[in-house]
């Protein structure tokens, strides 16, 4: 994606040697990309920023251990993303609960008497899938995303997370289950109103 | 391919199907299937990606200025990881270790048998053994410690412990070998308890929840095994120490 990644090798190796310039060097190249991995994972400005800044400290902690084999931003992007992944599980409980207020809103939409002028609408079937992706577990709400919007396969997914290949497609499907589930009846409204 | 699930029309929707042109050749030819995988791509086609807040060019700036504190503050702890950082010099301890290690445990550290080693340099070469295995010790002493402080709810991402504990897990083999070969059950058995965990560790998965570390917890304080390896780490230390200094080649080698 960039074309510093030789440049990224040497201020990795100058950070381990102790060079706090160069460790800011790898940070400022590379904030923009992790802010915007961890918006998408997170879906809120105030944990992607904390999740950057996790994902530096850790990176920083952890710099000893990159061996060169991939590059630096996939390495980085890896531990983002398993920052997002703890920071979701740790607001788990709460999530869960706003999760059962939003089910209810959700199904009230659902339910509505069909207005084509308002199922039509895509910001409303989007506000929908947000409620879906948010009710996720953090696995298949990271697996799906991963896939969907940023385009990794499920073995790269599974190198990210952790977990064998066939798990993260299937992390995969059971996401696309439950929003198909949920949004099922709102899409094909809205898909016969468009149409028709 | 049987019969077509949904899990394979995700696939293809995704481009990941392995039988990508099979499974496109039943969907044009079957209304039955063609009816279902535009349902699915109704479905995956809404979930639009939200509009990510735009941050200000100089934001990798200000996130360094956030950042700095906190690295300030982790170089100035007691100790850090790294100063677990594997180093190249090790290849060359490893490499005399292999030749002289077994004789080293046979006629040093324990009753002295017959052993002949060439006289010259002997004592640097001991000595940077000893100390190795005396570092190596720290070493996995200063993982498991870490490991078992950790307290933090939820599962924990231990990638990073787990790599080390491979490398420290083969070195351990090595010492613990060359322990039996001499005869010295005892701290053969200290290793081979080391290894285990060790072992455990590499092997293990790279997310765990915190109730492992409660079990891992548990097992260091059943085995006294940290007292052990501290017990025996101090005692090949002083042993290094009361022997002649290295030369300069072996003090770089060993980095002490």
């Amino acid at each position: 994606m960039r074309g510093m990644e030789g440049n990224d090798l040497e201020l990795v190796e100058q950070a381990r040697a102790g060079d706090s310039d160069a460790f800011r060097g790898l940070v400022e190249g590379h904030s923009q990309r992790i802010f915007r991995t961890a918006f998408r994972l997170t879906g809120s400005e105030q944990n992607a920023e904390d999740v950057v800044q996790e994902a530096f400290l850790r990176a920083y902690r952890k710099l000893h251990l990159f061996d060169g084999r991939s590059q630096f931003g996939t390495w980085l992007h890896r531990i983002a993303v398993n920052c997002a992944m703890d920071l979701m599980r740790k607001e788990g409980r709460r999530i869960q609960r706003e999760t059962i207020e939003e089910r209810t809103e959700l199904e009230a939409m659902v339910n509505r008497e069909p207005r084509p002028d308002r199922m039509a609408e895509s910001s409303e079937v989007g506000q929908a899938v947000q409620q879906v992706l948010l009710s996720l577990s953090p696995t298949e709400r990271t697996a799906f995303l991963l896939r969907h919007f940023e385009g990794h396969t499920s073995a790269e997914i599974g190198r990210i997370l952790g977990i064998r290949p066939g798990a993260s497609r299937n992390a995969v499907f059971r996401a696309v289950k439950k929003l198909r589930a949920a949004l099922g009846p709102m899409v094909e409204e809205s898909h016969e109103v468009s149409h028709g | 391919m049987k019969s077509v699930t949904d899990e394979h029309l995700i696939l293809y929707y995704y481009g990941e199907a392995s039988d990508a042109e099979e499974l496109g050749r039943r969907i044009e030819a079957s209304a039955e299937l063609q009816r279902r995988f535009e349902a699915l791509r109704g479905i995956l086609d809404s979930v639009e990606e939200p509009e990510i807040p735009e941050r200000h060019p100089s934001y990798g700036s200000a996130v360094w200025h956030r950042l700095a504190p906190q690295l300030e503050q982790r170089r100035s702890r007691r100790w850090d990881w790294e100063l677990l950082r594997p180093r190249r010099e090790w290849a060359l301890v490893a490499a005399t270790l292999l030749l002289v290690v077994g004789a080293f445990l046979a006629g040093r550290l324990w009753p002295r048998q017959q052993v002949e080693l060439a006289a010259v340099g002997y004592d640097g070469q001991e000595r940077i053994l000893l100390l190795t295995v005396a570092k190596h010790l720290e070493k996995s002493e200063m993982l498991l410690v870490e490991l078992a402080n950790t307290r933090d709810n939820g599962e924990f991402d231990i990638s990073a412990e787990r790599q080390l504990a491979g490398q420290l897990r083969s070195d351990s083999r090595l010492y613990r070998q060359a322990a039996k070969q001499s005869g010295q059950a005892d701290v053969a058995a200290l290793l081979e308890q080391l290894e285990r965990l060790l072992v455990e560790l590499a092997n293990g998965p790279e997310i765990i929840p915190s109730s492992d570390l409660g079990d891992l917890r548990v097992l260091l304080d059943e085995g006294d095994l940290l007292f052990k390896v501290r017990v025996v780490g101090s005692r090949l230390r002083e042993e290094g120490r009361g022997l002649k200094n290295p030369t300069s080649e072996e003090r770089f080698a060993l980095d002490v």
